[in-house]
Parts: structure tokens; sequence; C-alpha cells
């Protein structure tokens, strides 16, 4: 039982270990749909190597899972008993492997065309409960019972309600298994960060994952709960972690040009789909995945303009924005400058993008010891516990407010508008 | 900005006056009155610190990066004011804005019998009350209550305090 019967060759991590019946997820057909869904949307019109999937990243966060919480709980105080460490463990690698199954085709760049309130968690729930993937969570659950007991039962619902916080668990413990995976230092970040970075061929994502995932550990509450902590030590790992973040989404995940793909991407979703939405129901649901999106698109040049700037790369030159961190100063200076392009060339021409805050890839916020999210820096020598934002001088400078602003032009008017926005500079700043 | 942001704004722009809020207190009040039924869409869920909305925090960091809202790092516990600058556009539609008479009432409840508590008192209603509510569907006893809150908080509230906090909840008509 729980034999490591399978090896992934990973770019990142190198060899993946998989479990028998974890294969048998992967090996399902929602699980396989994920190698054709991008990780980083129309990135790869940019960065042309941004080809990944999800499927690759799932199986990396499947992975650091499983050495982040087994390092927290050997460098914490003893708390959890044999079974219930392998218990937990069982569970996050489902959660891990399973937290993006419900994903649209290109990712977060087309979830504006969901029906209204829902997300992907919600898609992620109806497949982890209603595919074939709930028959192999029970068959795991099954090997548990036999193993310690009934109550070490794995259930499609359990690891749902886990991973959307539904249910606490002995002690807060099951918050604290989600912390692993949504949180200010999860192993989703852990993962993506390093994968988007290699195969974007940038450098800006790279942190030192092996020392941050040896300094985790666990803070133990007045009370009992318990939360995802890190050593003193690792600071200066979780620093650059934290940094990795920041110049990724600066130059990678709010690029310019990727920004405006996923714009026109929005639209001609909106026009492509039925409704102008994907579909409700689950199994057609899964029948979309990128190369769908791609062959409609093609099909639809000649009569959309947004698939027609998509699938023959027409791009928008961005012609105004405002630093990475504007002052209002800087966003008055954009509006007046806005308002002159769109009075001289017609608002049509233009395509603004104020979304940098909205992005699913927020930047590091600061968080005081009581937020949720926060994770606790522990020192043992002073037996002080603060956050990162409280204990690092860079990044409590990072947690300004990210909040680009831009104007894209329509290529017969970038040129002038260009000189516009030089000549009033010139003329009035 | 959409009503529904301008409800939120206008809710969070009230306790701001009555009381030095938190996030973590802020989280709990939002809930308390959602639950009076006042329509706020927050998806409350469980964690470290009782109920929590992962949407009332990604706003609150949106109404910051829009000059709705300051927080103000110092000290342990970070505290939210209403910025002295709301950029023009907000404002027009902030002061244009105005909450249906019955959830004006139902907010009005919840900072009469809630506002002046501290966040901590706040923690143990509101986790009482979630679940009372949404774990055990309002058909378990007190003691119940009371021992599924303890299993989820360990030793942190003693027992006769989360006796009397549910008798408060129940006073208010939160719980059955």
């Amino acid at each position: 039982m729980f034999y490591m019967i399978d090896k992934y060759r990973d770019p990142v991590h190198g060899f993946i270990e998989v479990r028998s019946l974890e294969n048998e997820i992967i090996n399902s057909m929602p699980f396989q749909r994920l190698r054709n869904i991008k990780q980083l949307a129309m990135t790869y019109l940019v960065f042309h190597g941004a080809e990944h999937t999800r499927f690759g990243h799932s199986l990396g966060v499947m992975h650091l899972v499983s050495n982040a919480f087994r390092s927290a709980i050997s460098n914490g105080p003893e708390f959890l008993s044999k079974e219930k460490k392998d218990w937990y463990e069982q569970i996050l690698r489902l959660i891990a492997l399973l937290h993006d199954i419900g994903h649209a085709p290109f990712s977060h760049a087309s979830e504006s065309v969901f029906p209204d309130g829902t997300e992907h968690e919600d898609y992620t729930e109806k497949i982890i409960k209603e595919t074939c993937i709930a028959d192999i969570i029970s068959k795991i659950g099954t090997e548990y019972k036999a193993k310690y007991g009934k109550e070490y039962d794995i259930t499609p619902e359990l690891i749902c309600d886990i991973y959307m916080r539904r249910i606490p668990g002995e002690n807060s413990e099951f918050v604290f298994l989600s912390s692993f995976m949504d949180g200010e230092l999860d192993c989703d970040k852990m993962d993506y960060l390093l994968r988007d970075s290699l195969y974007c061929g940038v450098n800006y994502g790279k942190y030192d994952v092996q020392r941050l995932i040896s300094c985790l550990t666990v803070y133990r509450e007045e009370g009992g709960s318990s939360r995802l902590a890190v050593k003193y030590g690792g600071v200066q790992a979780f620093e650059e972690f934290v940094l990795a973040r920041y110049f990724m989404f600066v130059q990678v995940y709010f690029h310019r040009t990727r920004r405006y793909f996923d714009i026109m991407l929005k639209s001609a979703l909106e026009k492509i789909l039925d409704n102008g939405k994907y579909p409700e129901n689950i199994e057609e649901y899964l029948s979309w995945d990128d190369c769908k999106v791609i062959e409609l698109m093609k099909e639809k040049c000649d009569s959309i303009k947004e698939c027609d700037n998509i699938v023959n790369r027409k791009v928008y030159a961005m012609v105004l924005d405002t630093k990475t961190h504007p002052e209002e100063a800087d966003k008055r200076e954009f509006r007046m400058m806005r308002n002159i392009l769109y009075e001289k060339f017609g608002r049509n021409n233009f395509i603004e993008d104020q979304s940098a805050d909205k992005m699913p890839h927020k930047i590091p916020i600061r968080t005081a010891i009581d937020d949720e999210k926060a994770i606790v820096i522990i020192n043992e020598r002073t037996g002080k516990n603060t956050t990162i934002s409280e204990e690092s001088q860079i990044i409590s400078s990072l947690t300004n407010k990210i909040n680009i602003q831009r104007i894209y032009a329509n290529k017969e008017y970038s040129m002038e508008a260009e000189d516009c926005i030089r000549s009033t500079y010139k003329d009035i700043i | 900005m959409s009503n529904d942001f301008n409800k939120y704004i206008i809710i969070i722009k009230a306790i701001c006056e009555k009381t030095e809020v938190g996030k973590k207190m802020l989280q709990k009040l939002l809930y308390l009155i959602e639950r009076k039924g006042v329509g706020l869409d927050l998806n409350y869920s469980i964690h470290f610190f009782g109920p929590y909305s992962a949407k009332l925090d990604k706003l609150i960091h949106l109404f910051e990066s829009e000059d709705i809202i300051e927080i103000d790092t110092n000290g342990t516990t970070h505290k939210i004011n209403i910025s002295k600058n709301i950029p023009e556009e907000y404002e027009e539609s902030i002061k244009e804005y105005k909450l249906l008479a019955s959830d004006e009432e139902k907010v009005n409840f919840v900072f009469q019998n809630f506002i002046k508590k501290s966040a901590f008192e706040l923690e143990a209603i509101t986790t009482l009350d979630y679940v009372a509510t949404f774990m055990l569907n309002n058909a378990q006893s007190d003691s119940q209550i009371i021992e599924e809150v303890k299993k989820i908080k360990g030793s942190k509230f003693k027992e006769d305090y989360l006796e009397k906090q549910l008798a408060i909840l129940k006073k208010c008509g939160y719980v059955a």
C-alpha cells in the first residue's frame, strides 16, 4: 500500500514520485485535460518559452507540499500522531494535485467569462465530486481506513471542505493544512515562481526553495491551534521568495503585451462562447481547453477582430503608463494625458488597463501577526514572534501599492499618439 | 463605482467612525451584519481566528489601493481608517449612496450590541455562531455547540466564557 510506483521527470524539481492511486488520478481525463491549459495564458506570445501547462505545475505543487509538510512538522513541536501525519500528508497531496483541476482555458485570463458568481474553485469542486476522480479518492480513503481506522477516511467531500476552508477539524488542524496551499508562503506560489521563471527564460522568479522549505516550522498558539511558521534563520530565504513574487509580477505577469492579449482574449471569448459564458455543465466544461479556443479563434479571424489580433499577433502599442507605484500626482498626470489622447484621437482607438491591483498574482501585502494569512516568523532566541513585513525592511518597503495603469493605442494612431504625449510633456509639464 | 462597493464602504466608514478597528475586528463585525440579513455576499469560511472572508480581505486592500481607506501599520494590530483624501470620483458616489432603511436598521442593531466588544470577544461570538449555524445547522444543543467550538479553539476560550457569549448570541436572535 502507498508504494511510489511512478516517477515523473520534472524540469523544475527533478524526479517527482507519485503513489499508485494518485497516478490513476493523473491518468484520468479531467487531469489529462490540464496538459492543454497553459499556466500563463497568452504569455507565450511574449516569452515564447512559456508553453508550460497546469499539468506540470500540479505535479510540482504536490511534490513541494509533501516536502514542506514533512519539514514543518519535523522542525516544530510534536503535536501530531504518526497516523495523523501520514493521513494529513495524503490529504495535502490530493489537494495540491487537484487544486487547479477546474481551471478554464488559458487559466486566469479567461475567468471573467465564467457564469455569474462562479469561480474556478467551484468547477474544481464539481470535478472532484462528480467525475471519476471522486471514485479514486474514495479508494484512497478505503486504504487509509483499513490501515488506521474509520476516522482516517478520505472522501471527495473532505478534500473540498478542507481546500475551501469550510471545516476546521480538531484544533483548527484542517485550517493549518490549508495554509500550505493558500497563504503568504504556500506551495502553489513556491512552484509557479520557479516554473514560470524557468519556462519564460527569466531569472526573476528564482529563490532558494530548499532553504525556504528547510526553515518551515509550526507555531503553536495559546489554546492549541497551529499555524505555519518560518524559523528566524529563514527570513532571508523568505525575503528572496517575496522579492521573486514582486519581480515576476512586474516583469512577467503584468507585462504590457501579455496584459494586452489577456484583454483581447476576454473580448474574443465573450463573442465566441454561447451567451458569452463557459457552460455550467461539467462534462461540457471539461471539453474546453486551450486547443479548442485557439481553433475557434482561427475560424473566426475574419469576423471577430479580437480573434484576428490574437491569432495573427496584431498588437496595440502601449503609449502611456504610470510608474509601478504611482503617487496621486502621477495618477493625475496619467488621467490628464489620457483625456488629451481620447479627445484628439477618439476613445475607441484606445484600450485602458487598470487591473494591476486585481490580478491573481498578488504582490506582498503588509500583515500583522493576527492576520489570518500571515506566516509567523519565530525567533527562538528572543521568543518574539513577528511577520515578514514587520521583520524585513526590504519587504515592508515593497508593500506599497502596485498600481500600474496603461493605455494602448490602435496601431494606426500609435505613432501619432506617442508624438502627442511627447509634445504635451514638452509644452506643459 | 458599483453599488455593492458603495455598500461595503458605507458600512466600513460607519464602523471606523464608531470604534478603532483592525482587519480581524472588521471581519467579525461584517460577519454579524451579514448574518443579520444584510446582503454582502462575503462567503465566510472558518479560519484561525474564526469566520473569515477572503473576499473582504481582498476588498480591504483594493480600497486601500484606491485611497479610500488607510491602514496604519504602527502597532501590533494594523488599524483601518477612512482616508482623509478620498478621490473625488469615489467621494461623490459614496455621498450619493444610501443604505436601504431595513439594512440600516440591521447595521445599527449590530453596532448597538457588538461594536464595543473586543476582537477577542468577537472571535468567540462569531465562531460560536458559525459552528451553530453552518457546521451544526442549528440542530444541536448549547453544550454540543460549545464542545465543537472547544474542539476547534482548544483551550483559548473557557467553557463558562463561551456559555456567556452564546447567551448574548441567543438574546440578539442569532442562534435559536
